[in-house]
């Protein structure tokens, strides 16, 4: 009601002023009242207070999660101990007093930390040791502790069949490795039935070293140390005295060079009969020798197999000399200069079955040429 | 046409360099890179068809000897006139290495005349940097640095040295200090460290190709991995003193403490008086096989073995030292609980050239490992850390 | 010739004269894509950082310490060069200093006058015209005046006119 009223006086004001001036066009200028009295939003969207500012105090102990500084940016910077969140809100993470400090490594900032220690300024000098908390509390309840001992992690549970499988492989060959060693040592090298176990041990976990990357002879010199080393630990235990720690180490140590000077383990796994150093080099100029003059040719499936008997022959050629060996001698793909690997002058028409045409440029004379290559060559 | 431009350059740039040569000092020593009656023969190329190929022409017909594949072999062309001009290239630089060895002699005999410790070390010095300087451009050695192995090149002589500390300066070194500072090795440890020493370690007990190679610092393994003494390497970049002994030790400054709930250093493993020089780097277990009176272990080594739910993890920190003079330190005097890292290099005078970190969590091999040792078992915490501030 | 390259008892290197290359012809098939795709394909491939490098010479071990020496070398030359051209200077520089010091006793007036600084340099003649693509081929006239008929034509211009 009262509103159309106004409305309607307004009405009657305007239409007035409009009448003004359009009877007063050339004489004088009215200026009417645009600024409204009352009923304007424009100076009315202020808000309460945020209630900004610090909330804990230098030197007020806090808690984990306790907030420290409420503001619109950063004010002051996180310091030790404490997080910063979503809205720049400081907030403790562990149990301390509040410390409000300036650090030399950024001079224009001011920061709040916890400090752990009433007595202990921040920031901690550069070069000292940290001071942190450890804040886990011991089972004492044995039975909860072993619970808790065993509980496992989502990933470890769900491995566990896995892991179970890949012991069990490994125990399978060890127990298989070893009892193949045994009858090798026992029949080929009439080793006694004392120092069979032991030995077959030992050779087991050389072969494992060197699978894990030591060449034989470290892979040798490390077991001998990890056996002493079992028997350091058993002194350590009490379960043997000093005394008898000597004995068995001399014991062993003349175990290990009567069994050394008869048997060797090769790379493969294989166990020989032990070779003198001149033994393995004139074998080695031996192998090289026959392979020379014998094998090197497009080789048939069966002397494909001597070749890799003679590089593999136990105890004669290290790892890489055998894969050298077999580059050379075995190749997958046999090179040109090989004897026998080109056929020339074939006649395209009629290509024997053994045979694969290839067309290969000759830079000699600049054109293209066809020739053969026995597919034992290429295989 | 380029091709004859740039080789009639190249005659004018050597007649250059004869005037050169003319008006500097009569040399004494010529040749230098040719004659190995002075200089070891590790400056060479050991495989005489590489080397063939580098000092003269590669055979058109034959292909490089380093390229294997036969194809490749004998696809391959050399740029034009490289020959030539390494020819003269070489004669530039072998110039260059005769006066330097010119030098050396004249400082050998300086050498041999000094008697102060201080005058000989600096003498020393000198003769290294101008050995490496006379070396540096050997095609040789540049062939021996680039295409063989880092373990098969000749620690003793400095320019090798040089080389190897140029590569361990761009990554190994970079990774060591990021990992020593991002874990807080420095400062949980000591203060900070001013590397002189490439340290690598490894545990060479393990059957598993996974744990036996160098480890990476900052790893995490389990405690299996780490059962026995890790092998150290210690190779030092300066000419060492035929003296020089060495201390390492192992500590964990993450051992829980639960008087102060708070955290306390443990000492793992202890080693002193270790002779090691350029070329015999390494601490492995023959080191250890031939120490059987333990005159170098002054506390023989525990793994880390964390407690279930103690902490994120464990670091076990390895530092290396350079001793001032021999030590006397045994286990009865030193005790491995709430060890006192700083107070310990303080007293001994020992200086820090070199560290190394692994991490360790508590895992499933950790209670067969305490037995092992005979430890008791370990203690267990509960899941969620609590709120107690630390004890003063 | 094939024959020629088969060594028949020593195999431990290669007697040929010839160098072998297998190689296979791809098929040649028409462009498929229209003349704009193909612009703008060929525009794509030039903005490609890829295409703008140098290509990369591969070279064997030999060669590659080879090539690393001659480097060095030519190092080692400029640097001694170089080491020649400023010990000279430096030698000039210092016999230059000497005479000056010599003048100063002996001439007071005439080291004034060497040591006097040459005058201001002659700049850029701002009244020259305007730097343009094109110059004529003299830039300005400085004695110009124009031709006679200009100079009849020319009216004195009044303030009426405007």
């Amino acid at each position: 009601m009262l509103r159309s009223i106004a409305g309607l006086a307004r009405g009657s004001s305007g239409t007035q002023s409009l009448a003004l001036v359009t009877l007063n066009n050339n004489l004088t200028q009215i200026r009417t009242a645009t600024k409204r009295v009352s009923g304007s939003k424009t100076n009315k969207n202020d808000s309460a207070g945020r209630r900004l500012g610090p909330k804990a105090y230098e030197g007020n102990y806090v808690k984990p999660g306790t907030i420290i500084m409420r503001q619109r940016g950063t004010k002051i910077h996180p310091g030790e101990n404490v997080r910063i969140g979503i809205d720049h809100t400081i907030y403790a993470v562990e149990p301390g007093y509040v410390r409000f400090y300036l650090d030399p490594f950024h001079p224009l900032r001011k920061y709040v930390g916890v400090s752990l220690q009433k007595d202990v300024k921040l920031p901690i000098p550069h070069f000292e040791p940290r001071v942190r908390r450890f804040g886990y509390i011991e089972l004492q309840d044995p039975e909860q502790a072993q619970k808790e001992e065993d509980r496992k992690s989502r990933k470890e549970y769900l491995y566990q069949s896995q892991l179970e499988q890949k012991a069990l492989q490994k125990e399978n060959f060890k127990n298989d490795t070893i009892t193949k060693f045994k009858e090798v040592l026992q029949k080929e090298f009439a080793v006694t039935d004392k120092d069979v176990e032991l030995a077959s041990t030992r050779f087991f976990n050389i072969l494992t070293l060197s699978n894990a990357g030591h060449s034989i002879e470290s892979a040798k010199t490390q077991e001998t140390y990890n056996y002493f080393y079992s028997l350091k630990l058993s002194v350590q235990k009490g379960e043997l005295s000093k005394e008898e720690e000597s004995t068995k180490r001399s014991e062993y140590l003349t175990f290990k060079d009567q069994i050394e000077s008869q048997v060797n383990l090769d790379v493969n796994g294989s166990l020989y009969k032990y070779l003198t150093p001149e033994e393995v080099s004139t074998k080695q100029k031996e192998i090289t020798q026959k392979l020379e003059t014998e094998y090197y040719k497009v080789l048939s499936p069966k002397e494909k197999t001597e070749v890799s008997r003679l590089i593999n022959t136990a105890g004669i050629f290290s790892v890489s000399e055998r894969q050298s060996l077999t580059n050379r001698f075995l190749p997958s793909f046999v090179p040109y200069d090989v004897p026998g690997s080109v056929i020339e002058d074939i006649d395209p028409e009629n290509i024997p079955k053994d045979v694969v045409a290839q067309r290969v440029f000759d830079e000699a004379t600049r054109k293209a040429k066809l020739i053969g290559r026995p597919k034992a060559a290429l295989a | 046409m380029s091709q004859s431009l740039r080789s009639t350059r190249v005659t004018s740039l050597l007649k250059n360099f004869k005037r050169l040569e003319s008006s500097s000092s009569k040399t004494q020593i010529k040749d230098a890179w040719t004659d190995f009656n002075f200089r070891p023969t590790s400056l060479k190329i050991d495989n005489d068809d590489i080397k063939k190929g580098v000092f003269d022409k590669i055979n058109e017909q034959q292909g490089p000897h380093s390229i294997e594949n036969y194809t490749q072999k004998l696809s391959y062309h050399s740029p034009n006139e490289i020959d030539e001009t390494f020819k003269q290239a070489y004669e530039i630089l072998q110039h260059e290495a005769n006066i330097k060895y010119t030098h050396v002699k004249g400082m050998e005999k300086k050498l041999s005349e000094s008697n102060s410790t201080e005058s000989t070390i600096s003498i020393q010095n000198r003769i290294d940097q101008l050995l490496t300087e006379a070396e540096l451009y050997n095609p040789e050695v540049l062939y021996n640095v680039e295409f063989n192995k880092p373990e098969s090149l000749d620690k003793s002589h400095p320019v090798y040295r040089h080389y190897l500390k140029q590569k361990w300066e761009k990554y190994d070194l970079m990774i060591t200090m990021q990992r020593l500072e991002q874990l807080g090795v420095i400062p949980d440890t000591l203060p900070t460290l001013n590397p002189k020493a490439d340290v690598k370690v490894k545990f060479p007990h393990n059957s598993e190709s996974q744990f036996s190679n160098w480890i990476v610092p900052g790893e995490v393994l389990p405690a299996f991995a780490v059962e026995q003494p890790p092998t150290v390497q210690i190779q030092e970049f300066e000419t060492v003193n035929p003296n020089q002994l060495y201390t390492v030790i192992v500590v964990n400054p993450d051992s829980p403490d639960l008087s102060t709930n708070s955290f306390s250093t443990t000492l793992h493993y202890g080693l002193q008086n270790i002779p090691l020089n350029n070329v015999n780097n390494i601490i492995d277990c023959q080191t250890l096989l031939n120490d059987v009176e333990d005159k170098f272990t002054f506390k023989s080594y525990v793994p880390l073995l964390p407690e279930k739910n103690a902490g994120k993890y464990q670091r076990a920190c390895l530092w290396v030292f350079r001793q001032s003079e021999p030590l006397q330190l045994s286990s009865s005097t030193i005790s491995s609980e709430k060890f006192d890292i700083r107070q310990f290099v303080a007293s001994n005078n020992l200086n820090p050239i070199g560290a190394h970190v692994w991490r360790q969590v508590f895992d499933r091999s950790v209670p067969e490992i305490r037995q092992k040792y005979g430890l008791p078992k370990g203690r267990v915490f509960h899941r969620v850390r609590g709120t107690d501030p630390i004890i003063e | 010739m094939f024959k020629s390259m088969i060594p028949n008892g020593n195999h431990s290197h290669i007697i040929t004269n010839t160098i072998f290359k297998t190689f296979s012809r791809g098929k040649r098939t028409a462009t498929t894509i229209n003349a704009a795709t193909q612009k703008i394909v060929n525009q794509l491939s030039a903005l490609s950082a890829s295409r703008k490098q140098p290509k990369l010479i591969r070279l064997c071990q030999e060669d590659l310490i080879k090539h690393r020496t001659i480097v060095n070398a030519w190092k080692v030359f400029k640097r001694q060069r170089e080491q020649k051209r400023t010990a000279q200077l430096k030698k000039q520089y210092e016999s230059i200093v000497n005479a000056m010091e010599d003048l100063k006793t002996s001439s007071p007036e005439l080291f004034e006058l060497a040591s006097e600084k040459p005058k201001k340099a002659v700049l850029f003649p701002l009244e020259m015209r305007t730097p343009t693509d094109y110059p004529a081929n003299t830039p300005w006239i400085y004695n110009y005046s124009p031709p006679a008929k200009f100079i009849k034509a020319k009216k004195p211009t009044t303030p009426e006119s405007s």
